[in-house]
């Protein structure tokens, strides 16, 4: 990916960064497209694309790229489906800048700097009290196998726009408002509630390592059972232990893990300092969009949950 | 750009996944360690991503500064 490059980083600074879904800005079907054409931010993009080259602006299907554009939406440069391309993207952020210097000099923009700002969580997330990263990777099917290797060559020789879905791992986030739901009442195990575990569960044990997957149905759950209790309490810091496993089947598609996660508890503050779970299974079939038509499984698939702390 | 790629196959090749598939105790946090990404994988997260177009088209308007937009099917930061 792009972002990778360093010089491509240090020519970012120069810029307002923003990453956002492009789907509920710039709808490819009628019916959403009629939704949105009064929104300012849809209009101010499509704006931008149309005073973009032909060539680098997907008219008629999605426009999922990287832009470039003034305060006002004019053009400087950008093109669809351009992640994949370290060199040409460098051209184009300092085509983007010569651009800017005549921009900013005609129109007497103020040109302030920008402030530093630190990637956070998508939006959907980020108000909720408990935020949970939740990452994906295929896991070896046996010794020595290296199909969920963190890197590969031969993944990495070329750059075209699928090169992506050879990266074995991918990231997904999950919000609760009710951390205490998590903490054990007593020093007996419990289950976790069902209301949590299945909503994690359905959201987010899914297959979307290499692609998309949607979440599981609630009927998909033939078995999820998670228990938790505390192994020790020290000033006012609560360890809890996870373990359990799930069941979850839907027509072709399955993933069958064991769970174990650990985490700590911190009584006064009302909140956990850590929070760690992995989540390894078989998992067999394929979704319309998460790459798995070759690949149906039976294979393992491994998740680890993780706390996002946004500070 | 090859041996950048032969240092990371190696880096994996350091990473190697426990052998049990069953997470426990003795093994989670070595399955927890190769399961994340690595700092490589995330080096996007070094350029500082708002993660709102209409606000950041706002704050590009208050400074006078040009926009960077990454846009994708999903929000890039996370398919949320």
């Amino acid at each position: 990916m792009v972002w990778s490059d360093l010089q491509i980083q240090k020519l970012a600074k120069e810029f307002v960064t923003v990453a956002d879904e492009v789907y509920m800005l710039y709808p490819e079907d009628a019916g959403n497209l009629n939704r949105v054409k009064n929104d300012p931010a849809h209009l101010f993009f499509k704006k931008f694309g149309e005073a973009m080259p032909p060539r680098d602006w997907n008219a008629r299907g999605t426009k999922q790229g990287i832009y470039m554009m003034g305060p006002n939406g004019e053009y400087l440069e950008g093109k669809f489906a351009a992640a994949s391309n370290a060199p040409e993207m460098r051209v184009r952020l300092q085509r983007a800048l010569t651009r800017w210097e005549s921009l900013r000099t005609e129109k007497s923009y103020a040109n302030l700097p920008v402030p530093v700002v630190k990637t956070g969580a998508p939006p959907e997330v980020s108000g909720a009290t408990m935020i949970l990263k939740v990452n994906l990777r295929d896991v070896p099917r046996g010794p020595g196998d290296r199909s969920g290797a963190r890197f590969s060559p031969a993944d990495h020789t070329t750059e075209s726009w699928p090169d992506f879905t050879k990266w074995a791992w991918n990231e997904n986030w999950i919000g609760f408002d009710d951390p205490a739901r998590w903490v054990p009442r007593s020093s007996s195990s419990e289950p976790v509630p069902a209301a949590e575990m299945q909503r994690l569960a359905r959201e987010m044990l899914v297959d979307n390592v290499r692609g998309q997957a949607p979440g599981w149905q609630p009927s998909a759950i033939k078995g999820l059972d998670v228990t938790m209790r505390r192994t020790s309490v020290k000033g006012g810091l609560v360890t809890i232990v996870y373990a359990g496993s799930a069941n979850l089947t839907q027509g072709a598609n399955s993933f069958a893990p064991k769970i174990y996660g650990e985490a700590v508890w911190n009584s006064s503050a009302g909140a956990f300092t850590s929070f760690d779970w992995v989540v390894i299974g078989p998992r067999t079939g394929a979704w319309q969009f998460n790459q798995r038509e070759q690949d149906r499984g039976p294979a393992p698939m491994g998740i680890a949950i993780s706390l996002f702390k946004p500070n | 750009m090859r041996l950048k790629n032969i240092v990371l196959h190696l880096l994996g090749l350091l990473l190697a996944a426990p052998l049990s598939l069953a997470p426990d105790a003795g093994n989670f946090r070595e399955w927890h360690e190769f399961i994340r990404p690595s700092a490589q994988e995330t080096a996007y997260t070094q350029v500082g991503w708002r993660n709102k177009f209409w606000p950041a088209v706002l704050e590009a308007k208050r400074l006078g500064r040009p926009i960077l937009f990454w846009t994708m099917n999903g929000h890039p930061l996370g398919c949320t």
